[in-house]
């Protein structure tokens, strides 16, 4: 198997965009991070936990204990009105880059 | 915002631990919970699901590992977790905590206990005071005594008008006050006693406003000080402690001050000095009670053509004034009072005079010079004996570091980083350091009464109170750090290089250590021998100095010398009736059986004190006049010193006032002004002021040391005193006595009846051994302090180089078993190890040789008979610490010859 890292720096951005359409625990976000690259990106959970630690000490994400379908407890993570902000800052700057790194890539 | 939120959550982490723990915990079962629940789904078995499950997560320990340091604040938990850990090993091993904990508590407490002496002597705002930022001065706080005559610049001190003048005038100060500069030791007489010293001051009513002081006890000076003859003393809180066991009843006592009585109105707070720092007055009297303190004087009225200038002056500036305008002001009203003083036909004598107003938060100073200056040279030599002491620690740490290999190896090999357990290393010892700073107050509190104690050799007034001041703090605590840092950061370094594999395969036996950290070890050996040498080669040539000077070349004979300070103040007015009760006296003594020869001056011998004349010498070329050092003198004053007179004669009792007058001049004299001529015959003429007497010179005489032990003879011509108007207040008697103190009673009795003006109980006498010895009590104690200084670092060395060699050896234990084993013989063995340190050796002395140069150079002011580069002292300095090398590496290195090859090799 042969999957693609997750690129320095992107992690955040796409925790932010998963949440940003409904709130989810870690494994959760995990699944649908897969899925959503079309089974491309697996996330170490060494790797997404800080992450969500860290989003959520700075006031991105707020967690609180639910419920899941199928009855058990886990801890949903949704975006806080400072996530949403830094989540459009950042989805503007990753398409700056991105098409400035493609017309690099194809222009040469 | 961000930050707050961090804030927040750090403090939550830290507050509720276990539950953020524990939610962590649930949170990652949760999420192998959901995994297992999809792949049962997927088909798997719940027992297999749960394993892939918790496979996929990548164990716990792990992930929760990787958010508890990713987390904001993480570090705080490492700290609190090394330093759980370092309190651990430290109980651990006792022994090594003790050793290290003591160390640095020494090291550290005499590098504060010195800073906090420099400090309090050269930079620390008066103790005390109000506002001392605002406290200005008029005049030199360099200054210290008193002046009669005529100043020229700036002014040192001013005069008692010229105070009152400033006082009544100078409108841009909201406050002014004066008070004797130098500090005076009277006399006092508690409850009809025995007369006790007790030193003090004499200062304006208006004093303890200025400085903005309240009383512990009773009252302060205020106006009633400053009109008529009020007879009232403040005592300081120690005199009081002292002397009235904090009584509250001492206000309202009487104490007999010089024949004059004098009512306690109240005491001073506990940490006030008053206007000099490092000086602590036992009592203040006030300015007007001068004459009556100093009888025969009057130093509140002015006496054309002399002046008497004995005052400082300090003031607080009136709000919205500059230090500047106010200068003007004070400078206006003092030139005018000059004008006025010297008048129309002598108002060339006021050019240039003038004072200057500048912040004086630190107080007057003038005595601070010695003491600051060893002071400086003792707090840099103790930091580097605590930077060799560091070095020690380092090496131990290293050592300890290896055998701890094992344990770091493990560590390291489950993922902790190389910065993650320097940390951890650094942390440990900076546990250790806090320890050692922290007993560290103990020791610095004392050091400081040892050291208050040997600096009241050098000056028996001399007092800074032990205080844990900010600067002081911060001083201990940056020290501590400094000395955890340079101790901990290189082991740590060391111990980490390697590689944790072959650490945990070689299993710890055979070879212990590696190859960096033996040079590691040897380097720090080395730094330290070349960081001694400069202590020890500075500790040489202060001892040389202090041996030079207690042998000085005076020029005359120092033995059995006895010196009795007599008071003839009352006879002041009366010349002749003085002169009468001074020949009397001299006869005398002479008479008293054991007194070989006697003879007087009014200068005595090393008491600071100077008097010049304006003279000129005729037929001398051009330059023949200016000021000339003089001193007045008795009949056979150079007999008595035993100095020789090589052309002429001595002061005979036939020199009186009514006869030719006649001096005597010494080399530096006839060779300044007569240019080696014969200057038996010339003459010498004083102008006092237009009053012009000439003196034929009858004799030379030898050069003598009579002022200052280092520095050279001025030129000087000696007078009969009865040959000069002098209105000194005392005259001090030189005794040739074989007999020494045991003449005292016999001088005493022979003062009964000659004069009322002369008191028997106003009596001084010192041997001048014991004055010399207090002139160079400076140099004796900085020099004893350097020599325990050097013995120390000479020490801390030698154990620094055994203890790396010892190491070496033990590392090298399977070698030299082997070549044993294959036949080598002791002696090579010894030499192998022994040629190993001469490279060392020889870099610490090379590098240590030219810190040593430096060193000399700059403590060569301090030195007196021996050169910064004296040979024999280098040489003394370079052998002792090749010796001690020597012996610190022999002893190991014969420990290597002496392996037994059988046990070593079998692991034994």
């Amino acid at each position: 198997v042969d999957k693609l890292d997750v690129p320095q720096g992107t992690l955040d951005l796409m925790i932010l965009t998963i949440l940003a359409r409904e709130p989810l625990h870690g494994y959760g976000i995990s699944q649908r991070l897969t899925t959503l690259s079309g089974d491309e990106f697996h996330v170490n959970p060494g790797s997404l936990f800080p992450s969500l630690y860290r989003l959520e000490q700075d006031g991105k994400l707020k967690a609180e204990w639910r419920p899941t379908e199928n009855n058990r407890r886990a801890k949903y993570y949704r975006l806080t009105a400072s996530g949403r902000r830094q989540l459009e800052q950042h989805r503007e700057r990753w398409h700056r880059v991105s098409i400035a790194v493609r017309s690099v890539l194809e222009g040469a | 915002m961000i930050v707050l939120h961090r804030a927040v959550s750090i403090l939550r982490w830290l507050l509720r631990r276990d539950r953020a723990e524990q939610e962590l915990h649930d949170e990652l079962q949760a999420f192998i919970d959901l995994a297992a629940d999809d792949k049962v789904r997927g088909g798997l078995s719940p027992s297999d699901a749960r394993r892939m499950a918790a496979i996929d997560l990548g164990g716990l320990e792990p992930v929760k590992e990787r958010v508890r340091s990713a987390r904001h604040g993480a570090w705080i938990d490492d700290l609190a977790r090394d330093l759980r850990y370092g309190v651990r090993q430290m109980r651990r091993n006792p022994a090594f905590s003790l050793t290290v904990i003591g160390t640095l508590a020494l090291g550290i407490g005499v590098n504060t206990a010195l800073f906090n002496l420099w400090h309090g002597t050269l930079h620390a705002p008066l103790p005390g005071i109000e506002r001392p930022e605002t406290l200005v001065m008029l005049t030199d706080r360099q200054a210290t005594g008193s002046m009669v005559g005529r100043d020229d610049g700036p002014r040192k001190w001013v005069s008692y008008a010229e105070f009152e003048r400033l006082r009544q005038h100078a409108s841009a100060f909201s406050g002014l006050m004066a008070s004797q500069s130098g500090l005076d030791a009277w006399g006092v007489t508690v409850d009809g006693g025995v007369p006790e010293k007790a030193t003090g001051r004499l200062v304006s009513g208006t004093f303890f406003d200025v400085l903005g002081v309240r009383p512990a006890l009773g009252r302060l000076f205020g106006n009633l000080e400053d009109s008529g003859e009020p007879a009232s003393a403040v005592i300081s809180h120690s005199y009081w402690r002292r002397r009235f066991n904090s009584r509250p009843d001492a206000i309202g006592r009487t104490l007999i001050v010089r024949d004059t009585p004098v009512t306690i109105v109240g005491v001073t707070p506990p940490e006030f000095v008053g206007e000099t720092g490092g000086q602590q007055p036992d009592m203040w009297l006030p300015l007007r009670l001068q004459p009556r303190v100093l009888p025969g004087t009057d130093w509140l009225r002015e006496r054309p053509p002399d002046k008497v200038m004995w005052l400082h002056v300090f003031g607080r500036v009136k709000s919205g004034l500059t230090n500047a305008q106010a200068d003007t002001q004070a400078n206006a009203i003092f030139l005018a009072g000059l004008e006025e003083f010297y008048g129309p036909a002598r108002r060339e004598e006021a050019a240039g005079q003038r004072l200057r107003v500048q912040p004086a938060g630190r107080g007057a100073s003038g005595y601070r010079g010695d003491v600051a200056s060893s002071l400086t040279v003792l707090l840099a030599s103790a930091g580097v004996l605590l930077l060799i002491a560091c070095i020690n620690l380092a090496n131990l740490l290293v050592v300890r570091g290896s055998a701890r290999q094992i344990e770091i190896a493990v560590r390291m090999s489950l993922g902790a980083s190389r910065r993650r357990v320097v940390r951890q290393l650094v942390t440990e010892n900076v546990v250790l350091a806090a320890l050692g700073g922290v007993a560290a107050l103990l020791s610095a509190r004392l050091v400081h009464d040892a050291l208050v104690m040997l600096l009241r050799d050098v000056d028996p007034r001399f007092f800074i109170a032990f205080s844990f001041t900010p600067p002081v703090l911060a001083f201990l605590g940056a020290a501590t750090l400094a000395a955890a840092l340079v101790s901990g950061i290189l082991p740590a370094w060391h111990v980490t290089k390697r590689d944790p594999g072959s650490d945990l395969t070689a299993g710890g036996r055979g070879s212990i250590g590696s190859r960096g950290e033996l040079r590691a070890g040897h380097w720090l050996a080395g730094l330290q021998l070349s960081l001694t040498f400069p202590l020890l080669l500075g500790a040489g040539l202060l001892v040389r100095t202090v041996d030079n000077l207690q042998h000085p070349v005076l020029g005359f004979d120092a033995r059995h010398l006895l010196l009795a300070d007599v008071q003839v103040g009352a006879l002041v007015q009366d010349p002749s009736r003085r002169d009468r009760a001074l020949r009397e006296l001299h006869a005398r003594i002479l008479r008293i059986p054991g007194v070989e020869a006697a003879s007087f001056s009014q200068l005595g011998l090393f008491t600071g004190g100077f008097s010049t004349a304006t003279i000129e010498v005729p037929g001398a070329g051009p330059s023949g006049g200016g000021e000339s050092a003089l001193d007045r003198v008795g009949s056979n004053y150079f007999a008595t010193l035993r100095v020789p007179i090589l052309r002429g004669r001595d002061i005979a009792e036939t020199d009186r006032a009514d006869t030719h007058t006649v001096c005597i001049v010494n080399e530096a004299f006839a060779r300044r002004y007569f240019a080696g001529r014969d200057p038996v015959g010339m003459r010498v003429t004083t102008d006092d002021y237009g009053v012009r007497t000439s003196y034929e010179v009858v004799g030379l005489a030898r050069d003598a040391r009579t002022r200052s032990i280092r520095d050279d003879v001025e030129p000087r011509f000696f007078v009969p005193a009865e040959q000069r108007p002098s209105r000194g207040v005392s005259r001090t008697f030189l005794i040739r006595t074989a007999g020494g103190e045991r003449v005292v009673p016999a001088v005493r009795a022979a003062m009964e009846g000659i004069d009322a003006g002369l008191s028997a109980s106003d009596i001084d006498f010192t041997p001048l051994d014991a004055r010399v010895s207090l002139a160079i009590a400076d140099d004796r104690t900085v020099a004893r302090l350097a020599l325990v200084f050097g013995a120390a670092a000479l020490t801390l060395a030698a154990m620094g180089l055994y203890g790396v060699l010892s190491y070496a050896v033990r590392r090298r234990t399977n070698e030299f078993a082997v070549r044993i084993a294959l036949g080598a013989r002791s002696n090579s063995i010894i030499g192998m190890v022994l040629r190993r340190t001469a490279g060392l050796v020889l870099a610490g002395l090379l590098t240590g040789g030219v810190l040593a140069y430096v060193v000399a150079r700059a403590i060569a002011s301090r030195l007196y008979g021996v050169a910064p580069q004296d040979p024999a002292t280098m040489l003394l300095a370079t052998g002792v610490l090749l010796l001690i090398a020597f012996v610190a590496s022999y002893v190991p290195a014969r420990r290597a010859a002496r392996i037994d090859p059988l046990r070593a090799l079998h692991g034994g």
